[in-house]
Formats: C-alpha cells, structure tokens, sequence
C-alpha cells in the first residue's frame, strides 16, 4: 500500500492523500463524512454511490461548485469545500 | 468524424473496443473513469502496486486492458465527460468534456457499453452518511484502498453482496451483519447461474470461502428498514428486521454500525442510450434496459449496445456481446 504524499484542505482542513485517490476516498479516510448541505433543510450528505452516477457527493473544488468528488482526483493544494445548496 | 466511437471501458467496451481495431477501424473509447476496466476491474493507480488479491479475475481484465492500450488504432479519453448526445440523419453527434475542453464528437457507428450501477430503495435515514451502496463501498476499496467504515453492514440481495463482504474482511473491516433478503442464496440454484454461467458459481464460492474464514455468517430474510444518525450526523446505527413474505416486518432489532451498505442488485444505465432515442423494455428482473437485435444493434440503425445496458449477465456475457 502506497503512502500519503498529498496535502489538500477541506474547509481549511489539512487531509492527507495518496496519488490516484478521489476527492471522496481522501476525505472517507480521514472520517469526514458529510461533504455538502441541501438545499432544503440543510441536510448532511456524503458519498453515496461512489461511481459518479448519484451526484450525493458534490464539493465546491477551488471555487468550481457541482463537482463530484468520487470522480476527481485529489491534486497537491487543491482548495475542497463543503458545498452548501447549489452554492451559486 | 470518427469510424466508431464507443461509450465506457469495462468488460463490453473493451472487447468492442478490440474487435473493432481488429476489424481495421480507428476507434474511440470514451470513459468517465481515469482509468480503463469500469467497475468490475476497477483499478486504482499504478503507485498501489498489484491488485490481483482485490480481483476474481484479473488476468482477463489486465489483458484486455493492455491489448487496448497498445492497438494504435484505439484513441482513448479516460475521466471524461458526455453532456449531450443528439442523432441526426445517421450522424450521432457527442459533446464530450475531457481535460477541461469540449470536443464535439461525430459518428455513424455508436457502441454503448454503459454498464449499471446499484439498484437502491430508499428507507428512512437512507441520506445519512455512512448510508452506501455495495457498490460505492467496493469502488472505494477496489479504485483507492479506502475502507468506508471499520464496522459495516452489508445488506439488500443479490450475489454482489458476497465481493463486498468479502472485500471489507479483507482489508481488515469488521462486517457485522451479512444480510440476504431472500430465505436463501436462491440466486446460486437458478438454471441461469448453472446453466449459462458456470464460471459465476465459482466466483460466488470463491467470495464465501473468504467470509466463512471470518466469523462471520450470513443472515437471511433479514433487511435493513432505518437508519440513525449519531451526534456527529453520520450513521451510528441501522434498524434490522425479519421480514416475512410480500417484506412482512415480523421483529426489528438495532445494531450499531458506521457504514451500511445496502443494495438490491443492478440496474442497466440506459441514460445515454434514452438521450438518443434507443427503445427501451423492462426486463426480466423488472429493470430497463436497451432492446438489442442479434448483431446488438439498438433500434436505431448505427447505434449498438453491449454489456449490462442490454440486461444484468455478469463480465462474461458483456465481453461476448462487446465483441
């Protein structure tokens, strides 16, 4: 098993990563868990499918919204956050 | 233009993929994922080293893999995306972002291997996360060596059940409850399986000699029914119950867990193929899937389809009909 050799933040967060992981995977490993808000209510919701298919686990990636984090490969310094609603 | 332009790279599209450049044409192979196998040989990067212990049957898959990487006649566009796919005159026309650009691709011989993905209901709590399905749980371990949870349930129906257990033993999980709706593993005696698909009995037997090594044993008539969040909002606990015929809920017990894994086989991914106009029907198993003729063309001229689009058979059926 390889070893971490990234750093990106989550909410200003240091996580930890391994080259070739997704933006999800990183942030299962390190227990963070919810990683956007509903629109309605505000709900907490996290990976889901894992395939790219549900479109649960939407982050806002360096100011980019709607991107889904199971699909994306995490990038030395990328800037993830918590994506709220739509977050437009 | 494009000779033939083909959708996913798992089992289907991969073997397409070969025949077609067999055949002499140039191909292109679109995939959403970054790297080539789709889901059932989904493989995380190189850096993770061999990956054989993670598979049933990864030989085949690094084959055709390797054989579609070293055909100069295959183009391939890993971690892309369709947006938008129209026909016209003959002339399917694919918007397709791939390394932040938009291309516009053209072609009169579309081969759709989209496979499937999870067949999920939804019960109270299925949106806390920590809520899963099988196949999110298997990507994760399979594309990234991530273990979703340390204490897991897994649950739904369906043999997929069994590679998800077994991974999550593997990688040093704890599976505290394996859940087959069903009063059996009835899937395992139906002349399909024996019959047609010899090879995927093997690989069932070859899941349960992993989870029998555990202490683990699988429960039947059982099914998740609610799950909670803990204070933290993620999943602390799932509501299992004894269900009886027509899912009767006889008695429900609470067992704490941090993932729960559930899933009730799959379902084709026709989105594409729905977007062109391909005929639809309901299968067998009661999901939609892509009306195929004997050459797997669709119902409009020029547009095939292969693999799990056309119905649920497993890796063996979607290379034969790829090719």
């Amino acid at each position: 098993m390889s070893q971490f050799n990234i750093e990106f933040t989550f909410d200003g967060e240091k996580i930890d990563a391994i080259t070739g992981q997704s933006v999800a995977a990183a942030l299962l490993a390190a227990n963070q868990r919810a990683l956007r808000k509903t629109r309605f209510n505000n709900n907490d919701r996290g990976v889901f499918c894992g395939i790219g298919v549900c479109f649960d686990c939407l982050v806002v990636i360096d100011g980019i919204t709607n991107q889904r984090a199971c699909l994306i490969e995490a990038k030395p310094g990328m800037k993830v956050q918590t994506q709220v609603g739509s977050d437009a | 233009m494009h000779n033939v332009v083909i959708v996913g790279a798992g089992p289907a599209g991969l073997s397409a993929a070969i025949a077609a450049a067999a055949a002499g044409a140039p191909v292109l192979l679109i995939d959403s994922n970054p790297r080539l196998g789709g889901q059932y040989w989904r493989l995380p990067a190189d850096n993770f080293g061999d990956q054989h212990d993670q598979h049933f049957d990864l030989d085949t898959g690094l084959l055709l893999i390797n054989a579609v990487k070293d055909r100069k006649e295959i183009e391939i566009y890993s971690g892309a995306q369709i947006w938008s796919a129209t026909h016209k005159d003959g002339i399917n026309t694919l918007r397709v972002l791939h390394n932040g650009v938009e291309k516009i691709i053209n072609t009169g011989n579309l081969i759709l291997c989209t496979g499937a993905y999870d067949r999920t209901l939804p019960f109270p709590g299925w949106d806390i996360p920590g809520v899963m399905t099988p196949g999110g749980v298997q990507s994760l371990l399979k594309g990234h060596g991530v273990l979703a949870g340390k204490k897991v349930v897994v649950a739904g129906s369906g043999p997929f059940l069994l590679p998800v257990a077994a991974g999550v033993i593997k990688a040093g999980g704890e599976v505290v409850e394996l859940l087959e709706a069903n009063k059996s593993y009835r899937w395992l005696l139906s002349p399909f399986v024996l019959l047609e698909n010899v090879s995927k009995l093997k690989e069932a037997f070859y899941y349960i000699k992993t989870i029998s090594q555990s202490k683990l044993r699988a429960r039947f008539g059982q099914a998740v029914v609610a799950a909670h969040k803990g204070s933290d909002g993620s999943l602390e606990s799932v509501d299992i119950a004894t269900i009886g015929r027509k899912f009767k809920v006889k008695k429900i017990r609470n067992v704490k867990c941090n993932v729960a894994a559930v899933g009730w086989g799959f379902t084709a991914d026709t989105s594409l193929a729905g977007a062109l106009g391909c005929k639809q029907s309901v299968a067998k198993d009661g999901g939609v899937v892509v009306v195929a003729d004997q050459d797997q063309q669709s119902s409009i001229p020029g547009i095939f389809v292969a693999g799990e689009i056309t119905g649920i058979g497993g890796s063996e059926l979607s290379m034969a009909e790829g090719v």
